[in-house]
């Protein structure tokens, strides 16, 4: 029940951020209904790692994603998972005996909605296949405040709600342009998971620092994040390089 | 008698002599005010796809080595683009669908200018001996003037402006290396801003050059970054 009240809250925060937005961007709804011209095709290809003293996974996988609207995307992705050991923020199965790796796969599909600059809200539904074979739904949202300065700030979450063990997570980034070259940017802040219900039960939580590049002329991104929390000390590694082409 | 036509025959002799000698002076003042103005601007380094270039009038298909002159209009068509190497050693790269105008060229290494009608044009200025030449490039609504080495310039027309979107002409211009002065001489205030290496900034329609923000940030906020 903790896990959703911060949920919750961390929803409300950012329905006041939209809200503001709004207010300095009032466009009617022409964003959602002219064409996009010309359309863009965006495949985006990464890879994740995670490490806790109680919980160890890696995920790598696709997102494809075209314009239709100026508002308007549809997104697919599929994944794949190996859970190593013990559960954790981002798993949909229940802690087994057996201390082998587990595998799954997820293929979701579904829309990014955009309705000011630098703002975007993504629904996705789908289904688990292997070791977990339920369905998933997913909710991310990111923004960008002051992006017409040297250091914009980013306000993210996403949410994911696993059927097949019930249980709910929320991951929270908060984080700044320090700065930016000619080549490169460098991104610090803070983040962290929120996870709770169905086979884990009461709410748990991390957080910590992060660190993320961005290398412009490749389009590739690399996050770093350490913390502590319910897992105790962890670590996070991700990896991500997007491909663009106008049509 | 005789001696009154000679004298009239040697009048206008040395007549016809003043204005040959008239006429050849302007032949050879046009004739090389014409050489002036066909000075080689660049030559053509790398082509892909199709462009065309506009030469006193007539439409001329761009190939590769082609000497380019001052006043010389380069077009590019769809999944196309130039490189082109500048007298000085300048280079510009003019992406797909855009269109630039050659209005003077270097030849001391200083003084250029390029117009850019619509479409993307990067700029790698030359330093020569440590000595930064004057390069701008002019678009409808800003002038970028080089205090650096390598910056883009993006004329969009017909879209609304990111962060403006009752504004559908703007100019973005992003700095890799260096720094470029950009104002907008169609804007009642005559603010420039300077933008340093890995930002960028965007000039909307009238209004002054809007402050800078990190470069690339646009693809920070696509969808699936987070």
């Amino acid at each position: 029940m903790r896990s959703l009240s911060l949920i919750w809250r961390s929803f409300l925060i950012v329905t006041l951020i939209v809200a503001s937005h709004a207010a300095a961007y009032a466009q009617g709804s022409t964003r959602f209904l002219e064409l996009e011209n010309p359309g863009h095709f965006t495949l985006r290809l990464f890879a994740v790692g995670y490490g806790a003293e109680k919980y160890g996974t890696t995920n790598a996988g696709l997102e494809i994603d075209q314009t239709l609207t100026r508002a308007v995307n549809v997104i697919g992705r599929a994944i794949a998972y190996q859970v190593y050991q013990g559960s954790g923020f981002d798993s949909p199965l229940t802690p087994g005996r057996h201390s082998s790796p587990r595998n799954f796969g997820s293929f979701e599909g579904g829309a990014s909605f955009s309705p000011f600059r630098a703002t975007t809200f993504t629904l996705l539904g789908g289904e688990d296949v292997g070791d977990s074979d339920a369905p998933v739904f997913e909710n991310d949202f990111s923004s960008w405040l002051w992006l017409q300065s040297r250091h914009p700030i980013n306000l993210s979450y996403s949410t994911s709600h696993y059927f097949q063990n019930g249980v709910t997570n929320g991951l929270l980034d908060a984080r700044t342009v320090a700065f930016s070259t000619g080549r490169l940017l460098l991104l610090l802040g803070v983040g962290g998971a929120i996870w709770g219900g169905g086979s884990v039960g009461q709410a748990k939580g991390q957080g910590g620092p992060d660190v993320g590049f961005f290398l412009r002329e490749w389009r590739v991104s690399i996050d770093v994040q350490a913390g502590y929390g319910s897992s105790r000390t962890y670590g996070l590694v991700s990896f991500a390089r997007s491909f663009g082409w106008d049509e | 008698m005789r001696n009154v036509t000679e004298s009239a025959r040697h009048r206008c002799y040395s007549g016809l002599s003043r204005w040959s000698l008239s006429l050849t002076w302007l032949v050879f003042v046009a004739v090389a005010g014409n050489a002036a103005a066909q000075v080689g601007a660049g030559t053509i380094k790398e082509l892909r796809g199709i462009a065309k270039v506009q030469r006193n009038g007539r439409a001329i298909t761009a190939t590769p080595a082609m000497t380019l002159v001052a006043g010389d209009k380069l077009e590019t068509s769809r999944q196309s683009s130039v490189t082109i190497e500048l007298i000085d050693g300048s280079q510009l790269i003019l992406s797909d669908a855009s269109s630039i105008l050659i209005d003077r060229t270097m030849t001391s290494a200083t003084d250029s200018k390029i117009d850019l009608f619509k479409g993307r044009l990067r700029s790698v200025v030359n330093v020569i001996a440590g000595k930064l030449p004057g390069f701008e490039v002019h678009t409808p609504n800003a002038v970028a003037s080089a205090r650096g080495t390598d910056f883009d310039t993006q004329y969009i027309k017909g879209k609304p402006c990111p962060g403006f979107p009752q504004c559908l002409r703007y100019t973005d211009i992003g700095v890799h290396k260096g720094t470029v002065e950009v104002r907008n001489p169609t804007s009642l205030k005559p603010n420039s801003v300077l933008v340093a290496a890995g930002y960028e900034t965007t000039v909307p329609c009238e209004l002054p050059p809007a402050p800078p923000a990190p470069l690339g940030i646009g693809d920070l906020t696509a969808p699936g970054y987070h």
